[in-house]
């Protein structure tokens, strides 16, 4: 049987991006705070996979990053979407409840959940 | 910012973390170290948590590198996603014969110097820094160095009271030589540095996911 971590690490790594899109969403957010969001739901196990990630959404044109005084010191880099960025977040979400309503269904009639 | 990473813990996740993103190029290793090191930074200066727990937050070094292996892996670059460089151009005979054209290259029919910065350009085991001087220490390498020296005015017209680099009396006795020697030594100090970091950052074999805590590296 497989592991329960294995699988919501395999299903982590499909919709990771995504999340991280949605978390910024229509603001700017700093990396730290969107660390802390996504561990905080269970999204990230280690916080440092965030940067490699960021890295690539930033080098496909999907966030964008810019510099902005900090209060506590250093400038901080904020990341916010792009264009590019909102219609992939967009296309994923309406995959996405079809994906889940398919899967429920499915799971629901195997169990025999009338829901 | 920087203050704050200067703890020994710290230093020696960063270096980890460094050599384990070795193998990217240099742009793509910069930005996400750029990252976990602002991230270290800023989540010390919230202090609400020691640093051992920053770090066993951010997971070890191969746990940061994980994505790289994710879903964008086996994507190729035909979406849009930024291709990786060819396994050869981080290869350490990659990096010793861009060293010696970069020193020697001069000597080839004048254009191996230019392969040998072709070569450092595309290897990814340097940063863009040392690239750029790579390029600029020496343009030529040591042939190149060695026509500079003999652009330099070393002399004085004992006439006119000009300099030049003809055959007059040098200004001090034996500082053509000297300069010429350290002029052309600047080449060949730039291509070892180039080929010791070079080789340094060699790749390391993938391991096995691990869940163990940085501070367990560091034993």
């Amino acid at each position: 049987m497989e592991p329960n971590g294995t699988i919501s690490t395999n299903l982590r790594k499909g919709v990771l991006e995504y999340c991280v899109l949605a978390m910024i969403g229509d603001g700017e957010m700093y990396g730290l705070d969107i660390a802390n969001g996504l561990h905080g739901q269970g999204l990230l196990t280690s916080e440092g996979t965030l940067y490699p990630l960021l890295a690539r959404l930033r080098r496909n044109g999907q966030v964008e990053t810019s510099w902005r005084e900090s209060s506590q010191g250093a400038p901080r880099r904020y990341y916010t979407l792009t264009a590019a960025g909102r219609e992939s977040l967009a296309a994923f979400t309406g995959v996405w409840n079809d994906f889940q309503q398919s899967v429920s269904n499915i799971l629901n009639s195997a169990t025999g959940d009338p829901r | 910012m920087m203050n704050r990473l200067d703890g020994q813990e710290v230093q020696k996740y960063l270096s980890a973390l460094e050599a384990r993103l070795s193998h990217l190029p240099a742009d793509q290793s910069e930005e996400i170290l750029f990252g976990v090191q602002e991230h270290i930074s800023e989540d010390l200066s919230r202090g609400n948590r020691p640093v051992s727990e920053v770090l066993a937050s951010l997971g070890n070094p191969d746990d940061v590198l994980a994505d790289m292996a994710g879903p964008d892996s086996s994507r190729s670059s035909g979406d849009g996603r930024a291709p990786t460089a060819p396994r050869w151009r981080s290869t350490s005979p990659w990096v010793a014969l861009t060293a010696v054209l970069l020193v020697i290259g001069g000597f080839l029919a004048g254009i191996g110097w230019f392969a040998g910065v072709a070569c450092l350009w595309m290897g990814t085991r340097w940063k863009t820094w040392e690239k750029i001087l790579g390029t600029c220490l020496f343009p030529g390498g040591v042939l190149g160095a060695l026509y500079f020296a003999r652009l330099i005015p070393w002399s004085v017209d004992p006439i006119l009271g000009t300099t030049s680099s003809g055959p007059a009396e040098p200004v001090i006795p034996g500082l053509p030589l000297v300069a010429t020697i350290l002029i052309m030594c600047i080449p060949l100090i730039m291509a070892g540095y180039l080929m010791v970091a070079g080789l340094l950052r060699r790749p390391r074999p993938a391991k096995a996911p691990s869940t163990a805590p940085p501070s367990m590296l560091h034993n």
